[in-house]
């Protein structure tokens, strides 16, 4: 399996309700074609660099996720129906990713990160 | 005068690509204000004669800069600018 990053910006004028369906829409469609996603990390709304399709805002949402290439083929087609996606990018990250281990690996570090979240409260 | 000579010679600062001396630091594509350091304010790649990059950094630097050009992360020219500059005339 192959780690891969999909970067892509939401429509910003959908209202909260609206955006969450479409992160999860993708999400779901990753896991459907059997891929793991690692993470799901939404940046919110940036600024753009330069206009695309007339917006000068968007909102960036970052899929990392493992996966054969067929999952990334049917993300991208599905990514480029939708009215409501700007644009997309995605970059592979690894050759060869053990997705049970990442998925591991991520929830002791955010259990790493919330224990010295702890550790420095109390050395307050 | 031979000490004249040695004054005036105009001393070269040897340059470090910091890729190297700080192997921490990384190239991540995601990280646009880190980017933007190595982009001039036209959003041209700066060189690496100027820059002091090593070949492997800059390559990487590079690839990094246009994977954000193109999720709009970074500009690939101000023309808008260019444009309203050229109307004024």
């Amino acid at each position: 399996m192959k780690r891969y990053e999909t970067i892509y910006i939401v429509n910003p004028n959908l209202d909260a309700d609206s955006l969450k369906e479409v992160v999860t829409k993708f999400s779901d469609l990753v896991k459907k074609l059997k891929g793991y996603i690692v993470k799901i990390n939404e940046w919110g709304k940036r600024k753009l660099a330069y206009e695309v399709k007339r917006f000068d805002k968007g909102y960036y949402v970052v899929l990392d996720f493992c996966g054969f290439p067929g999952v990334v083929k049917e993300l991208e087609r599905n990514l480029n129906i939708d009215d409501r996606i700007l644009k997309y990018l995605t970059v592979k990250i690894d050759e060869e990713a053990d997705p049970e281990d990442l998925i591991v690996k991520g929830q002791e570090k955010e259990d790493k990160m919330e224990g010295s979240r702890n550790e420095s409260t109390e050395e307050e | 005068m031979a000490f004249d000579d040695k004054t005036k010679r105009i001393f070269i600062k040897h340059k470090l690509c910091r890729f190297c001396a700080d192997p921490s630091l990384k190239i991540d594509y995601k990280e646009s204000k880190a980017l933007a350091v190595f982009t001039t304010e036209r959003g041209k790649i700066i060189p690496r004669r100027i820059s002091g990059n090593c070949a492997k950094h800059q390559r990487i630097l590079a690839l990094a800069i246009k994977r954000a050009r193109n999720i709009a992360l970074l500009p690939f020219t101000t023309a808008k600018i260019k444009m309203k500059e050229y109307r004024e005339f």
